[in-house]
């Protein structure tokens, strides 16, 4: 069947619809907005705020802590033929986004964070992955 | 060069994540007795869904990008050196297929048994339970040899103090010293090292200098795991 023409444009509208709606935030750069920005819920921003409160009070001594480590070979160029950069993948690039993607809205929702504060913010996007109550969508 | 700012730090680790290896580990302290099931079903878990990872693999990933099982690995990082450690957590590893990497606190483990509360008092070394009578909370070098046949041992320092407040000669120690202990002790030099609070090679010039002295090949900090060159043996 040959399609008509208005056919063929929603046809094309419906595929740039749906390219664009599965798009995560993280690869639009959509912000989250706090409660007090939508009143009345609990976005997936507080939520992260509130566990990143949280594991500033955490037992680290008898807990198993979820972290990302980030590799570096310093030993790059050597004679063991050390990698060059890596072309990065699909998921560094999630990995990438998502930490500046947190990291911007840490510091919006709360400026006098520090370098010190990093590994925290870490912890929570790891702890959300792998860790124990971990329930996210971006998962191994 | 230390990052001034929270957006500078989490910009340039933004920048190193997308071209670099990046790996998942769990990190535990004391791993108590009364603790046990809540560990078994937490290494459960990370067993089904993640593999084992030892230093060569680890190695292997630093140095060329790529991960050579199916399933991403996952580094189980226990400090300090507790004896639950060996008593309680070494078991449900073995029993899950994952590889323990044992951050030890060579003076810890060396301190006798008398006092060695006392040291973990005074050296930041947590003791929530006091749960064995005989009042012996580090393993013993004998346990730790047993370890290294199907686990990773690795530096944590000798008396677990930040490196920054140290003179040159107790830098000398912690750093140095704690892998000439290992050698003493296992008969070889351990790859990898982490001191307390976990800085980063490249932060500072004179510790990095005692690093290489030592031999470490494997830095682990708060964010990164540096591979500083190829290992050429123990």
């Amino acid at each position: 069947m040959i399609p008509s023409r208005r056919g063929i444009l929603l046809g094309l509208c419906s595929s740039a619809w749906a390219v664009l709606s599965c798009r995560g935030p993280y690869e639009k750069g959509l912000r989250p907005r706090a409660a007090s920005e939508r009143s009345g819920t609990v976005t997936e921003g507080d939520a992260f705020l509130r566990q990143f409160e949280g594991n500033r009070r955490r037992a680290y001594s008898e807990e198993g802590v979820a972290v990302y480590l980030v590799g570096e070979n310093l030993a790059a160029g050597s004679t063991d033929g050390g990698h060059k950069p890596l072309a990065p993948s699909k998921w560094n690039r999630q990995f990438a986004n998502r930490l500046r993607y947190w990291s911007q809205y840490l510091a919006r929702r709360k400026p006098e964070v520090g370098p010190e504060d990093l590994p925290k913010l870490v912890e929570v996007m790891a702890e959300q992955d792998f860790g124990n109550g971990a329930d996210s969508r971006f998962r191994p | 060069m230390k990052p001034e700012s929270f957006e500078s730090a989490a910009g340039a680790l933004s920048a190193a994540a997308y071209g670099s290896p990046v790996v998942r580990a769990v990190n535990f302290h004391n791993t108590p007795r009364h603790r046990e099931a809540e560990l078994e079903r937490q290494i459960a878990r990370l067993g089904r869904e993640f593999s084992s990872v030892n230093e060569e693999e680890l190695d292997a990933f630093l140095a060329t990008g790529r991960w050579a099982k199916p399933k991403p690995g996952v580094i189980i990082a226990v400090y300090e050196g507790y004896r639950n450690g060996y008593d309680v957590l070494r078991p449900i590893l073995e029993r899950h297929g994952l590889v323990g990497w044992f951050f030890v606190i060579t003076g810890f483990v060396n301190e006798p048994v008398s006092s060695q509360f006392a040291f973990a008092a005074s050296h930041d070394i947590d003791m929530e339970t006091r749960e064995y009578d005989d009042g012996r909370y580090a393993m013993t070098w004998e346990e730790i040899r047993e370890l290294s046949v199907r686990h990773v041992i690795a530096s944590h320092t000798r008396t677990h103090v930040s490196l920054a407040t140290l003179t040159a000669g107790d830098r000398e120690s912690e750093i140095v010293g704690a892998q000439q202990d290992f050698v003493r002790h296992l008969g070889r030099r351990v790859r990898s090292f982490v001191s307390l609070g976990g800085p980063e090679y490249g932060n500072d010039d004179a510790t990095d200098r005692l690093i290489d002295l030592a031999g470490y090949q494997l830095v682990f900090s708060n964010l990164r795991v540096q591979r500083l060159r190829p290992w050429l043996g123990a």
